[in-house]
């Protein structure tokens, strides 16, 4: 074959010859999958939303009393408070979310918000656990992961140091994941089982793991949120053996944690916004990694650094500084806006193995940070108590 | 879901995006995910779409960013790392098949719909737009967030790549038969 038939010409006539593909499906069949869940629902189970709203409907009403006496406020605001506090509330920054939202109501109590003594952290820190274990969880909504740290009283464990798995199989099966704006996803099908420090994932013959890149590459994601603290996880068969999956072919054993993860803010269906890593969108190292929070990597995640705000990233060996370009005042941020960038920062780099300082802010100390030193990183994120009966 | 809204983007584009997307990652099955992918998006932000650009410019720009997370996916977990997924320049790679009513045609157009998978990401994208979608040139510039004068010069330089690869391929080098 002649060599200067490829000229551009050609090249260009070829390609605008290519055929038109049809999607053979029927309309009505793509409908159908779009309209339907994912995941049959398990029986769901309505006390946990429920009682936390309890609990969300009682920590505001105290913040409202408490704002209504310094402000001499009427007694009718307190009216649309309680309204608020019926639809259902999941975390704790979801309720901070709420309390900030019922102090802008009140007239002349939109500058105490900033003064607000509840902006809380919403991951979780050691120095504030006391008798309680973790059970995180990678929850699943659209095709991301988002992990969440259920925090249980010890005494509600069967034994006095559970196992991870021992943890995931007695509460996992309680959660009502869609009540919290989540996929119902959890337990997982087929069996676990934990040897050592390794966690072993038994398929069953036609498990729902395998529909699609999307739902493969999901439930990995899930697997290793779930089991971050494990050295290994092991995807088998029913026969032992390493399974196959369609998109990736042979799953090989993989230590949950590896690669570090930027963590930026997603959705959940019921609009409270939770940190999540982005998988396979992160960058290489933490350095990277910070930077890049200050622009989401997809129309889904968003940035948690308000788009006013600019910052360079100085490394230290293994120590990240971020130094913010202007002083940032934090209390003239929205509180909980600030809260999470400041957060996703910490647990970015927490995921990188790093450890963070933070320079230049208008307060040497906020909202239990100490801005003087390195910062206290959280161990898991987005906290959410188990009540305790 | 509003049934609606659903109905009238499916009788309008259902079948040029999911040739799109056919194109982009070559197999029929996964083009389907996605397309349930880009649904799910496109209804979830149907009420912000505030039409600055024309509707089908921003369902091929949906389409586009839900192709690239999974080419970014895939290529992390077949690595069993999550390294930085660079869709501009990396290669947009999925399987080593092609499309069934691509493998029916003849050698030439087999073996230049192969060599675009050797081009960058940004260029493949380009070259499908262009000339499989038949967008204009504004139409990509609008899908892509770029300039028209960068699609223009995206799109050169992918011709010539092509081209450029398809000779090395003819004279016996690392890509001939």
């Amino acid at each position: 074959m002649p060599n200067d038939k490829w000229n551009d010409e050609e090249i260009e006539n070829l390609l605008r010859d290519f055929p038109k593909i049809q999607d053979r499906r029927p309309k009505a069949e793509v409908y159908k999958k779009l309209s339907q869940k994912e995941r049959t629902p398990k029986q769901p189970k309505r006390w946990l939303p429920l009682l936390v709203a309890i609990v969300a409907f009682f920590s505001i009403s105290v913040l409202v009393v408490s704002l209504l006496q310094q402000n001499g406020t009427d007694s009718s605001s307190s009216e649309s408070e309680s309204s608020d506090a019926e639809s259902t509330v999941t975390t704790e920054e979801a309720q901070t979310d709420q309390a900030e939202g019922a102090t802008q109501q009140s007239d002349g109590a939109a500058s105490l918000a900033t003064e607000d003594p509840e902006v809380q952290r919403s991951a979780v820190y050691e120095s504030e656990l006391e008798d309680e274990h973790i059970l995180r969880m990678g929850l699943a909504y659209h095709g991301y992961v988002v992990p969440i740290s259920f925090v249980i009283p010890k005494q509600l464990a069967d034994t006095p140091e559970p196992t991870a798995l021992e943890l995931y199989e007695t509460f996992a099966g309680q959660i009502d994941e869609s009540g919290l704006g989540f996929d119902e996803y959890h337990p997982y099908e087929g069996e676990l089982q934990q040897t050592g420090s390794a966690i072993s994932h038994f398929l069953p013959d036609g498990h729902s793991y395998d529909q699609g890149s999307a739902s493969t590459l999901l439930y990995l994601s899930s697997l290793e949120e779930t089991f971050m603290d494990q050295q290994e996880i092991h995807v088998l068969n029913e026969e032992g053996e390493a399974a196959q999956l369609s998109h990736i072919g042979t799953v090989e054993p993989f230590v949950p944690g590896e690669q570090g993860q930027s963590f930026y803010l997603l959705a959940a269906s019921t609009g409270d916004w939770h940190l999540a890593p982005a998988y396979g969108m992160s960058p290489e190292n933490v350095e990277d990694a910070l930077m890049a929070l200050q622009q989401s990597p997809n129309d889904d995640y968003r940035s948690p650094v308000p788009e006013e705000i600019n910052y360079r990233v100085e490394m230290d060996g293994a120590n990240a500084t971020v130094v913010f370009e202007e002083p940032l005042d934090l209390e003239a941020l929205d509180g909980v806006e600030a809260m999470q960038m400041i957060e996703s920062m910490a647990l970015t780099a927490q995921s990188y193995g790093s450890s963070l300082t933070v320079s230049n802010t208008v307060q040497a100390e906020w909202a239990d940070f100490d801005f003087a030193r390195e910062l206290e990183l959280p161990v898991s994120p987005n906290r959410l108590d188990w009540p305790e009966n | 879901m509003n049934d609606s809204v659903f109905h009238r983007l499916y009788d309008q584009y259902h079948q040029d995006v999911f040739q799109f997307l056919v194109y982009l990652v070559k197999d029929r099955h996964v083009a389907e995910d996605l397309m349930h992918e880009v649904y799910v998006r496109v209804l979830r932000a149907y009420d912000r779409f505030q039409g600055k650009s024309s509707e089908k410019t921003w369902l091929f720009s949906i389409a586009k960013n839900v192709a690239i997370d999974h080419f970014r996916k895939t290529a992390v977990r077949k690595k069993h790392s999550m390294d930085f997924f660079d869709w501009e320049t990396q290669q947009l790679v999925s399987t080593e098949r092609i499309p069934e009513e691509v493998s029916l045609l003849n050698e030439d157009k087999i073996r230049l719909y192969q060599m675009l998978d050797l081009c960058t990401g940004d260029q493949k994208l380009v070259i499908i737009m262009r000339y499989f979608q038949d967008l204009s040139i504004a139409e990509t510039a609008e899908v892509l967030e770029w300039s028209e004068g960068k699609v223009k010069t995206t799109q050169h330089r992918a011709i010539r790549s092509l081209r450029q690869k398809l000779l090395e391929a003819e004279g016996g080098g690392e890509y001939a038969e």
